[in-house]
């Protein structure tokens, strides 16, 4: 199918979609039991195909588990029932997500509330966050990937629209839609290709992006808030000498907004050290460098400035922070995390 | 492949560009010439990175009003050249900025300037700390933001007649007819790590459409950098009402009922109308709220007895309580239907 084809194909969809809503359709297809499926414009053996792709554990007993832009419900449920504590969150009142909560006698919250209201001040954090066919129905997909980064303590499932099979080039972009450009609907405003939405995502601050999978027009992955590879012990060719604010240069670190960026002063780095191989840890979790180099200072050449964004989600007072490359660790060094600013 | 070494060559050329710049800036310290005026006949240009020369001509293209007693913000003003172009020609200017420039401040002794300098963030710009203003700047700033629509909202609900908006652009070096964005992770854009969008001029113009703005100018394009003019009126209301057409009344798009919000995400009306013409778009029919524009998203016929529905977005920046809407078509206009606006939240 070509480009055009392809969009063409999106809107067909769309268009089909949403008549079977209007006319009395769920979005979703959930077994209540006693042999009732709910008539969903995607079926149970979609549904249960699509919850397979996800790779989760088979037992999620004791995680905590916010399912965000849930609608009927399906993957609250689902997951749920492998032993998940659920908190449901959409940008209205989905009816049929109530019925079939009855009728599953479920025990998940529900809070109605846009992306851009939710942060670990009002909902808490937690271990699995699922950002499923959301993101391009936003008018600000970063801002939302920052919001689910600081609610997520493990890592995040993000499901999205993908623009890749629809233009050409490899560089990261998205696509705007003013109207209904995309499959006929108003409420879709950004897709990206997949470039652009794993790039997003580690800028909202998750560490690493593992592909779930793929299709023509979709693409999941699961965003984790930490490193898979730290070594077990500290080396101590590698020491930070200090730690300071990236932007005010002195010893003050907000947890948030725009002064929020730190500086490792680090020695024991070699000079071929590259961004993409320093791996940084803050408070637990993981964050990528954005600088690795020598300091603007000549009299400090000797050592190495790494510097990157406060990760989301930090609690206040102290917190450790530590670095690693090519197996080698650094000790940690103590910060006191203070309050920020939104922006 | 012409195109794609012609993209290589732009972006050399953007990377050399934005060295020499900062290499400037270091050993100056100045972006922007200013001129601080003659002293013991010696005069004083300030030395920036941008001469002043280029600085007046890009000034002069806005093409602005006339600024006597017009309220002017600077978003981005950095140095200041373009508050204190704009205090010159009579406006009272506020200048914001997301950091401290120092240089603003020797620039702003020097000329004795009225000028209010706020640090702010382009996200917590709002009416409510700053006021409205007649013409807002938004000058090099856009790709410099992670949430680029959030801060043209902003940019709106601040704006009462114009905003100049000037940013990056990228239509030389993405071949595209759609509107699309590019996004910088790392130093990508120019080896500068608070770049983070650059969009194409479509996406750009779409883009200040959605935030609010009704009309939109492209006043210059450069190989890399386009500057337009965003309005928030319609410059085509006929003097005088046609009594065929008529708003019936006034729904929340959303929830179908009478309660509607000025802002946040139900904000969107439904206009139930009367006598609209057969081949009525959302193209050819304007909408007025409370003395904005207002876009339609959606013009279609609505029910069984010939009445069209026209949804729109309540315009940024209104007051709370009684707002008069009315539509035209062309030449024919509607009366004034009066709406009672209460509040809603940021989102």
């Amino acid at each position: 199918m070509n480009n055009s084809e392809l969009r063409d194909q999106v809107r067909k969809v769309g268009v089909e979609q949403n008549e079977m809503l209007l006319s009395g359709s769920w979005w979703h297809s959930i077994d209540l039991g006693n042999g009732i499926v709910t008539p969903g414009v995607h079926s149970l053996a979609e549904m249960q195909g699509l919850y397979q792709s996800l790779n989760l554990p088979k037992d999620l007993s004791g995680k905590t588990l916010l399912d965000i832009g849930c609608w009927d419900g399906f993957y609250t449920f689902e997951t749920e029932r492998h032993g998940a504590k659920v908190t449901s969150v959409d940008c209205w009142h989905p009816n049929n997500y109530f019925i079939a909560h009855e009728a599953l006698n479920s025990q998940a919250t529900f809070h109605e509330r846009s992306v851009y209201e939710i942060g670990k001040d009002n909902l808490g954090s937690f271990d699995i966050v699922l950002f499923m066919g959301v993101l391009y129905h936003l008018r600000h997909p970063l801002l939302a990937l920052e919001n689910v980064c600081e609610l997520t303590r493990d890592f995040a499932i993000i499901e999205t629209h993908v623009i890749d099979k629809m233009r050409e080039g490899q560089e990261p972009a998205m696509e705007f839609y003013e109207f209904d450009e995309l499959g006929g609907q108003y409420d879709n405003w950004w897709a990206p290709n997949f470039e652009c939405m794993v790039q997003m995502i580690r800028s909202a601050g998750f560490a690493r992006v593992e592909l779930l999978y793929r299709t023509d027009t979709r693409a999941a992955v699961k965003a984790y808030r930490r490193w898979n590879d730290k070594p077990q012990t500290a080396s101590p060719s590698l020491r930070i000498l200090d730690v300071i604010n990236a932007s005010t240069f002195d010893h003050h670190f907000p947890r948030r907004g725009r002064n929020s960026g730190m500086s490792i002063w680090a020695e024991g780095l070699p000079k071929t050290a590259r961004r993409w191989e320093v791996r940084v840890e803050v408070g637990g979790f993981g964050i990528h460098p954005a600088y690795v180099g020598p300091p603007g200072d000549p009299q400090y050449s000797s050592l190495t400035q790494i510097n990157f964004p406060a990760p989301p989600g930090l609690e206040l007072g102290k917190a450790n922070v530590c670095f690693w490359h090519e197996g080698m660790l650094s000790k940690e060094f103590e910060i006191d995390v203070s309050e920020g600013t939104r922006w | 492949m012409t195109t794609i070494s012609k993209d290589n060559e732009l972006r050399q050329i953007l990377d050399n560009t934005a060295a020499s710049q900062r290499d400037e800036l270091t050993m100056t310290g100045w972006w922007h010439s200013i001129d601080l005026g003659a002293r013991d006949g010696v005069s004083r240009i300030t030395p920036g990175a941008h001469k002043i020369e280029e600085l007046r001509d890009n000034f002069s293209k806005f093409l602005l009003p006339d600024l006597t007693g017009k309220r002017v913000l600077d978003i981005g003003c950095w140095d200041g050249f373009y508050s204190f172009e704009a205090e010159r020609l009579g406006a009272q200017v506020v200048s914001v900025d997301c950091w401290r420039p120092e240089k603003f401040f020797v620039a702003r002794d020097a000329l004795n300037s009225k000028a209010e300098f706020h640090e702010l963030s382009v996200y917590e710009v709002t009416k409510e700390k700053l006021g409205a203003f007649d013409v807002v700047f938004f000058l090099g700033v856009l790709y410099h933001v992670k949430h680029p629509l959030l801060a043209l909202e902003q940019v709106c609900e601040v704006t009462r007649d114009l905003a100049v908006i000037e940013t990056h652009q990228i239509d030389n070096l993405f071949d595209t007819k759609h509107p699309v964005m590019e996004f910088y992770e790392m130093d990508e854009l120019g080896g500068q790590y608070d770049n983070w969008w650059g969009p194409n001029v479509e996406c750009l113009v779409q883009m200040t459409r959605t935030a609010g703005f009704v009309r939109v100018e492209v006043l210059r394009r450069q190989d890399t950098r386009v500057v337009i003019k965003a309005f928030r009126r319609w410059d085509d209301k006929p003097n005088e009402v046609t009594p065929s057409l008529k708003i019936v009344d006034v729904l929340n798009a959303v929830n179908l009922d009478h309660t509607l919000p000025r802002r946040g995400r139900n904000a969107v009306l439904a206009l139930s109308v009367a006598g609209l013409p057969e081949n009525a778009t959302r193209d050819t029919v304007r909408v007025e709220i409370g003395g904005f524009g207002s876009k339609p998203v959606y013009v279609g016929k609505w029910g069984e007895e010939g009445n069209w529905q026209i949804n729109v977005p309540v315009p940024l920046g209104l007051e709370l309580g009684k707002t008069l809407v009315s539509v035209w078509n062309g030449n024919q206009l509607s009366d004034d239907f009066e709406i009672e606006l209460v509040e809603g939240g940021q989102w």
